[in-house]
């Protein structure tokens, strides 16, 4: 309750846990929770209709929870899960990273953006901007992020190259994220739209674990497994990481800032007219970046080292030839549709807005209170409970410290009268 | 008429809670229902003010009121105080030393700022009194 970012969680009725709007999907309460009183509602994988086109979308964060599996293996056992398709994010990776530096270099010049711009990768971060620095909304690079540049119009593009009914294409996705596979309201619209399920690494990974144990075996005998076809660019591997989005752009003066904490610090710094030389800052919620995410299920800094292993195997090499990603930036395919201040679902995250008086019966019931963030009644500290109650959320005598004051002073005068009748 | 007033402690050389009466401030404003842009502003020249009373004043206090038409910022210090009010305002200016310079500070443009982003900025100093800086934001009627 106390590690929430956004103070979004409350305990009810003794045990029952509500989330409230301001959730964000961060997952530091899953991180911290040992009683699992807090535990993620994730889909199970059903047997996949086979007539069915039934796509999943992977992340190159996926190949840094098998340290050592080559990444043509790891699609190959995805398929063998029962995916006909495997749509895979790094190209539009690449595509972003040329996009952005794009943008800042043409900005540069006319000086136009407000600075520093700061990535739109981390939909966590973009939620956290929303409720806690609407400020710096106007901050965030209006390029969309890779995951949304890949699924607006998949399901027309799928249906227009392999003639199938929209209606009989299914799309999942796999993430180490919990405002992804969890949350969906802290998702775009395209993703909304799009996505019929995503889950959490942990959730199929033991399935997939067997599976590409299993296609390795296959493999052997159908010599196939030098395809090195997807996930071997090092560039996109390194997304996984903290610093790995910005490590493969030419930005003169870029930073990356990891973990939900230091997220936090730095955007009060930004709020208050600081790192105003910086052009770019990669924020990711999670420590050390997505492979540090609450659903992953190896250790971050196991996952980093396979990851260094990989990219040293396949280098940073570009992939995609630049004049075609230059006309459809030209085109204006990158820019995103709504800014994140249009968002309607960004909007409804924010508390309701308070008035001067109340702020006031705040101020005066958290001073009442001179509590010590004991928590016993049911809100994170003892100023959101003085909120929580000026706004209705919540009663006077829920306070253990009020009730003991009360009882005490009750107490004194009943011996006052006591001694008064002796 | 409702009127919220905080009062914030400034200590001389403190760089390590420096920022913290302005970012005490944003979260009040945020709390209500304040424009974005408008926070953004009194942010700004609330971390510009701490930061010269930290810098070159001595100890000093941060005020804020806001009613529901202003946002007075009140930051006032007990230091050495300046000679010369306009060459201190001058976008440039600066007497901050080379370490200072080497943390990022020192650019002369905190005094400029803080008059581009209110709406109202007065400034009053004397030397071995001290200085006083009132900035006021219109929540009615604003600048951009
Ligand atoms: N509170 C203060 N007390 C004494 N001198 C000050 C104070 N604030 C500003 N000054 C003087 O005014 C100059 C310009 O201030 P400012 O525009 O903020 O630039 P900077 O802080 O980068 O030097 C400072 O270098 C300092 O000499
Ligand atoms: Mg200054």
């Amino acid at each position: 309750m106390k590690v929430c970012p956004t103070r979004a969680i409350r305990i009810r009725d003794e045990k029952s846990v509500r989330l409230l709007d301001q959730c964000i999907g961060c997952g530091e309460c899953l991180r911290v929770c040992p009683a699992g009183a807090i535990s993620t509602d994730q889909p199970k994988l059903e047997q996949l209709d086979k007539n069915k086109f039934s796509a999943v979308i992977v992340a190159p964060v996926l190949s840094s929870q098998f340290p050592g599996e080559m990444p043509s293996d790891i699609l190959a056992g995805l398929k063998k899960m029962g995916y006909t398709h495997i749509v895979e994010l790094s190209d539009f990776l690449e595509m972003f990273q040329f996009a952005t530096v794009t943008f800042i270099q043409e900005n540069r010049k006319n000086r136009k953006a407000p600075w520093p711009l700061i990535s739109p990768v981390c939909p966590v971060v973009v939620s956290l901007i929303a409720i806690r620095f609407p400020g710096l909304l106007k901050h965030i690079l209006p390029i969309e992020r890779p995951l949304v540049l890949l699924i607006s119009d998949i399901r027309n593009k799928i249906s227009r190259q392999f003639g199938i009914k929209k209606d009989d294409i299914i799309l999942h996705h796999i993430t180490p994220c919990p405002s992804k596979a969890v949350l969906e309201r802290s998702l775009s619209k395209d993703e909304r739209l799009n996505i019929d399920r995503a889950f959490g690494i942990n959730s199929v990974y033991s399935a997939l674990f067997h599976k590409i144990e299993e296609s390795k075996k296959a493999d052997i005998l159908s010599f196939s497994r030098d395809r090195f076809d997807s996930f071997t660019s090092g560039r996109c591997l390194k997304w996984g990481m903290s610093g790995g989005e910005i490590s493969g752009m030419q930005i003169d003066k870029s930073m990356a800032v990891c973990g939900i904490r230091e997220t936090i610090d730095y955007l009060e710094k930004v709020e208050l007219g600081m790192l105003r030389n910086m052009e770019y800052i990669e924020f990711r919620a999670c420590p050390e970046g997505c492979l540090g995410g609450p659903l992953t299920v190896i250790d971050k800094y196991l996952a980093k080292s396979g990851v260094y292993r990989m990219v040293k195997m396949f280098g940073m090499g570009r992939r995609l030839p630049r004049y075609k990603i230059r006309r459809l930036y030209d085109d204006g395919w990158f820019y995103s549709k709504t800014g994140p201040d249009e968002d309607e679902m960004l909007r409804k995250l924010r508390k309701k807005p308070l008035s001067i008086e109340s702020l006031q019966k705040i101020d005066l019931l958290f001073e009442k209170i001179r509590g010590k963030n004991c928590a016993a009644c049911g809100s994170p500290d003892c100023r959101t409970f003085a909120e929580d109650v000026v706004r209705g959320d919540a009663k006077l005598n829920q306070c253990l410290v009020i009730r003991a004051r009360k009882a005490e002073g009750d107490g004194k005068k009943e011996k006052r009268k006591g001694k008064v009748k002796k | 008429m409702a009127a919220l007033k905080k009062e914030y402690h400034i200590n001389k050389n403190d760089f390590i809670r420096a920022g913290e009466a302005s970012i005490g401030v944003k979260n009040v404003l945020k709390s209500l229902d304040v424009d974005p842009s408008i926070i953004r502003r009194v942010a700004i020249c609330g971390y510009e003010g701490e930061m010269n009373v930290v810098m070159h004043g001595g100890t000093g206090k941060l005020n804020i009121e806001i009613n529901s038409t202003n946002i007075v910022l009140d930051i006032s210090d007990n230091g050495p105080g300046m000679a010369n009010t306009e060459l201190a305002m001058e976008r440039g200016y600066s007497t901050a030393t080379d370490e200072y310079r080497e943390m990022g500070f020192g650019a002369g443009m905190g005094l400029p700022n803080m008059e581009k982003n209110s709406d109202e900025f007065k400034i009053d100093s004397a030397v071995g009194k001290g200085t006083r800086i009132r900035m006021v934001f219109s929540l009615t009627h604003s600048k951009e």
